[in-house]
């Protein structure tokens, strides 16, 4: 168990370490994550200027739930499994198969490790936002909400892990662009519905109630519905019930289309 | 000549980048499917937050659209023509570059214009349908001026390019700064004058994306200054000789690495 761990533990380290091998690039994406959430905040902060609530969202509330999306996008987003469809494409997956790991362990500490790196790096520019903004920010005292709130946030990110993969594993049948193209399209459906740009429940009633049922809107948007005390109690037990229900499903059908991808795999370009 | 010259390369590269999106029609449609859930999404955004209240910072509906379309207008083009710019880093770090530079054609020609990206025309058509449709009766000076503000963000969007490569050449590092370019200009689809004061000189002034972006839906709705009119003028010729300036320093810092 011990070598099992240290062996994972190596890999997290170089996910870490690969952050600061080109340290520009980091910079310059943790400026552009900077800037989104600059953007977005000062987006609302307009818009309540002349609006005193939208949709039941008072303006502190609006506020909060654009800053904690900047923590819930590193936490859940940060993700190194975008490079599964690039193996699969290119044939570096042969390297995988052949080595003494199990490929997506492999995968989910390369994803630590870089959630690990990024989370580390928002607390500085959450701390100087804060300082230099002094946003009005909704403080939940409740630990329940709080506990429950850290829950949500691991299951999200396993639903996003195995989403991400599901849409890698296309490169078996569909190698074309290094898997971008199907990339590309399920980035910017992901980044609205799952309330990353405005809360789901301002969108028509009957569209938000259809979105209840997708993963997506587990990402991010109920992770903060709890924090911001939205929900309680028998929503609470709803929304982990979808919760594990969505990450159990996602996880037999990569498990079940890896397998069947597996056999189509010819490691093109080896 | 030396135009006929260059219109003949752009032709040639614009039919053989055609014909790469031809052979790839799935991840076309992919990419193509994408840059319209964008679109819809950000009009399904306004609808929401400003459709409720019949005027904001003393915006209609329809203008905070026009602004968006116009935004788009622009944003469209300069990814249509200058695509190229997000294949610049493979150059520049594989040595490719020098291949460009010992061509006779003018090198930052050769990578702003080396790949037109054809999937940005049907959003690019939408767009310009869509304008006509939320605007249908503009005063012909109106017009002409918005032609003269929107030729004036053209080469703002040229000169970000242009600055994008010279970073490119110094650091290597050109998704981030296009990408950054890209984030900041989220805050230029609506009216800045939403903005706070500082928000807005910062856009207007220091980063003058609110030139390019805000100022041509301004002139065609006939609400900009003559004072902006004239510094659109200027910050667009000052920032495309500062960009062509730094453009030429990088080029002396090439190191030609891996060639």
């Amino acid at each position: 168990m011990v070598n099992w761990l240290a062996k994972y533990l190596t890999i997290f380290k170089m996910s870490w370490q690969n952050t600061f091998v080109y340290r520009l690039g980091f910079l310059a994406w943790r400026l552009r994550s900077l800037i989104l959430l600059l953007s977005l905040y000062f987006f609302w902060l307009a818009v309540y200027q002349f609006n005193v609530s939208i949709s039941g969202y008072s303006q502190s509330v609006m506020l909060t739930y654009i800053i904690f999306t900047s923590i819930i996008k590193a936490v859940v987003f940060s993700s190194r499994s975008n490079q599964v469809a690039v193996d699969i494409a290119t044939g570096d997956l042969s390297n995988y198969l052949l080595k003494p790991v199990k490929y997506f362990i492999w995968m989910v500490f390369l994803d630590l490790g870089d959630k690990a790196s990024n989370l580390f790096f928002l607390i500085f520019e959450l701390i100087l936002l804060l300082v230099l903004l002094k946003p009005p920010l909704f403080i939940q005292t409740s630990l329940i909400y709080l506990i429950s709130f850290l829950v949500f946030l691991v299951l999200a990110s396993f639903i996003y892990f195995y989403l991400n993969l599901l849409i890698s594993l296309t490169s078996f049948w569909y190698p074309e662009h290094n898997g971008w193209p199907a990339k590309f399209l399920f980035s910017i459906l992901v980044d609205f519905f799952c309330g990353g740009i405005l809360p789901l429940d301002i969108l028509p009633q009957p569209v938000f109630s259809l979105l209840k049922f997708l993963p997506s809107s587990y990402f991010l948007f109920y992770p903060l519905q709890v924090y911001l005390g939205r929900i309680s109690g028998l929503g609470l037990i709803y929304v982990l019930g979808f919760m594990v229900f969505w990450t159990l499903a996602l996880r037999s059908v990569v498990n079940f289309i890896w397998l069947k991808g597996l056999k189509s795999y010819q490691a093109v370009g080896r | 000549m030396k135009l006929k010259k260059y219109f003949k390369v752009w032709l040639k590269t614009t039919v053989l980048s055609f014909q790469v999106y031809l052979f790839s029609r799935g991840a076309s449609l992919l990419y193509l499917l994408g840059k319209f859930f964008r679109f819809g999404f950000f009009i399904i955004l306004l609808y929401l937050v400003f459709g409720k209240t019949s005027s904001l910072a003393g915006f209609s509906l329809s203008q905070f659209i026009t602004f968006f379309l116009v935004f788009n207008l622009l944003d469209i083009l300069g990814q249509l023509f200058f695509r190229g710019i997000y294949w610049f880093r493979g150059e520049v770090i594989t040595g490719k570059f020098d291949l460009t530079l010992v061509k006779p054609v003018n090198p930052l020609f050769q990578i702003l214009t080396g790949r037109t990206d054809f999937l940005d025309l049907p959003l690019l058509l939408v767009v310009i349908f869509l304008l006509i449709k939320i605007n249908p009766v503009v005063s012909w000076l109106n017009l002409l001026l918005f032609g003269l503000i929107l030729g004036c963000g053209f080469l703002l969007v040229i000169a970000i390019h242009i600055l994008v490569a010279s970073v490119g050449v110094l650091t290597t590092e050109v998704d981030h700064s296009m990408w950054i370019y890209r984030d900041l200009s989220f805050m230029v689809r609506v009216p800045v004058d939403i903005y706070q004061s500082s928000v807005r000189a910062f856009l207007t002034f220091i980063l003058p994306l609110a030139v390019v972006f805000n100022f041509p839906a301004k002139a065609l709705l006939g609400i900009l200054s003559w004072q902006s009119v004239i510094y659109s003028i200027i910050i667009s010729m000052v920032f495309l000789r500062l960009s062509l300036f730094i453009w030429s320093l990088a080029l002396t810092k090439y190191s030609s690495a891996s060639s």
